[in-house]
């Protein structure tokens, strides 16, 4: 999982600094997106990149604001992929015993 | 500048036609605002609220011939519009008939046969369209079948401004009879969005609310798509004494501007132009106000830069105001709503009540204004204002004075 934290985090981070024109190794996790300059709207189309690639929902009302820095909104992506996955192996489990 | 404006200058409302999730017609829509009922619901068949026309059957409204021309929007105008016209006792016979505009708002027209011919189209792959695809679905459809219906052979048109189109189109028609280009008209919207796909639309964009609709409290979520129309009639008040019309207020001025900001960010800037300019072009003092029809949506966005504009106009008066957002009603009816809003304030000045902000929990500390939370109070004041900010950055402000002694 490492591995592919780091690879979502890198994905992440180049769309956010795509967005705002900055170096992405400037980016930080710890960085909050308005202080990084992203609004609201921005972060919808990015959550919308990261949806559509990654075949997920991330739930998020832009009036309510609460993935505020690119840590939390990382571990959000990051624990909506593994759950995902979890999901996948739970369902062919099912299969596997069914056809048994 | 003279104080007062000519009667054949000044326009007054002499007609209304309401159709909202919280009733249909005025004297229930009244009623409804007075209980400050609850419109807002799970809709058939989508995952998600709106404020929908629960009930409503066009096969029970039209003949079937009529049925295939008019799409659910325009269903709503017609049917708004019919009110509108009976209530004002005006008759379009003659002369009155060629010097009578019809002006229709609405945000995206004639939506739910765009969806269900384009979905079945391309979707799934019907051969052909129904022939009727094109009358039903432009987006002038509406203002035509009032024109048609009614006999009105003056000016009809639509204007597309988003959340503030039929208030612009009141706008309009005060500027047309003001300017003596007619001495009549019809104004108003209708919008009937409440469709998967443009829900879906709605959706990506992460401004729905889940559940209600909060204005101006705290903890609010976002906006809730209704779906309705409101139309009225619009004359000068010479032309409306001379033929004994009951008056039912005055529309005293009217703004539009645009914040030239951002696509869907509101400028308070803007906003607060737009009131001042209204309140300029009515020749009304900020005392005179009573009470401010909020656009309200519940956005993060809106009720704070909303918040802030009329506290910028108004200043320390901004805190007797009644300011409340009745879209916590009966939705966001988004082209319909300048015009269903435009009612309600004629409603409040009317009866005597502020309607409330529903659905209100708690105070936030950057909204600092009057909402008339959770229940209609009784009111006295004689002027009023409506405030339509829409996508785009279309402002528009309406300005009313009670008919009383006119």
């Amino acid at each position: 999982m490492t591995t592919q934290r780091s690879i979502i985090e890198r994905e992440l981070v180049r769309l956010l600094a795509d967005i705002v024109q900055v170096d992405p190794a400037t980016v930080m996790p710890e960085a909050g997106l308005a202080d990084l300059g992203i609004t609201s709207l921005q972060l919808v189309e990015v959550i919308f990149s990261i949806e559509e690639k990654y075949g997920i929902s991330i739930p998020y009302n832009a009036n309510e604001g609460r993935l505020e820095s690119v840590g939390v909104l990382l571990d959000t992506v990051v624990d909506l992929i593994e759950a995902k996955a979890e999901q996948g192996l739970g369902l062919d489990a099912d299969l596997g015993i069914a056809r048994a | 500048m003279s104080l007062h404006r000519e009667a054949h200058e000044r326009v007054v409302v002499t007609g209304r036609g309401v159709l909202s999730s919280i009733g249909r017609g005025v004297p229930g829509f009244a009623q409804a605002l007075a209980e400050g009922r609850n419109g807002i619901g799970a809709l058939a068949d989508m995952p998600r609220v709106g404020a929908a026309l629960s009930g409503y059957d066009g096969a029970a409204e039209f003949s079937a011939t009529d049925l295939s021309m008019m799409d659910r929007a325009t269903q709503f105008a017609v049917i708004a519009a019919r009110e509108a016209v009976q209530e004002s006792g005006l008759d379009f016979e003659g002369e009155i008939g060629t010097r009578t505009a019809v002006i229709f708002g609405s945000a995206s027209g004639c939506l739910a046969t765009v969806e269900s011919t384009y979905g079945n189209f391309f979707g799934d792959r019907t051969r052909r369209m129904h022939p009727m695809t094109v009358p039903r679905i432009m987006a002038n459809a509406p203002a035509s079948h009032i024109s048609l219906l009614h006999g009105i052979t003056g000016p009809a048109f639509m204007v597309a401004t988003a959340c503030a189109s039929s208030a612009y189109a009141a706008a309009l028609g005060l500027q047309m009879i003001r300017a003596g280009v007619v001495d009549a008209a019809i104004v108003g919207g209708a919008e009937a969005a409440l469709l998967e796909g443009n829900l879906k639309g709605w959706d990506a964009l992460r401004v729905l609310s889940p559940d209600t609709c909060r204005p101006f409290s705290k903890g609010r979520r976002g906006l809730v798509i209704g779906e309705g129309a409101g139309m009225l009639v619009l004359e000068s008040l010479a032309r409306a004494r001379a033929r004994g019309a009951t008056i039912l207020g005055e529309l005293a001025g009217c703004a539009m501007n645009s914040d030239a900001h951002h696509i869907l960010m509101p400028s308070m800037e803007g906003q607060a132009a737009a009131i001042r300019a209204c309140l300029d072009d009515a020749r009304m003092s900020e005392d005179e106000v009573g009470y401010v029809n909020a656009h309200g949506t519940a956005t993060a966005a809106n009720d704070l830069t909303e918040t802030k504009a009329i506290r910028r106009v108004f200043g320390h008066g901004a805190d007797r105001l009644h300011v409340s957002s009745t879209k916590s009603m009966h939705g966001h009816t988004l082209g319909a709503a300048g015009a269903i809003e435009l009612i309600a304030t004629l409603i409040s000045l009317e009866r005597g009540f502020s309607p409330p902000t529903m659905n209100f929990v708690e105070r936030d500390p950057e909204c600092d204004l009057d909402y008339v939370p959770n229940e209609a109070r009784p009111a006295s004041c004689k002027a009023a204002l409506s405030n339509s900010f829409a996508f785009g950055g279309h402002n528009a402000v309406l300005a009313v004075r009670a008919a009383h002694g006119m």
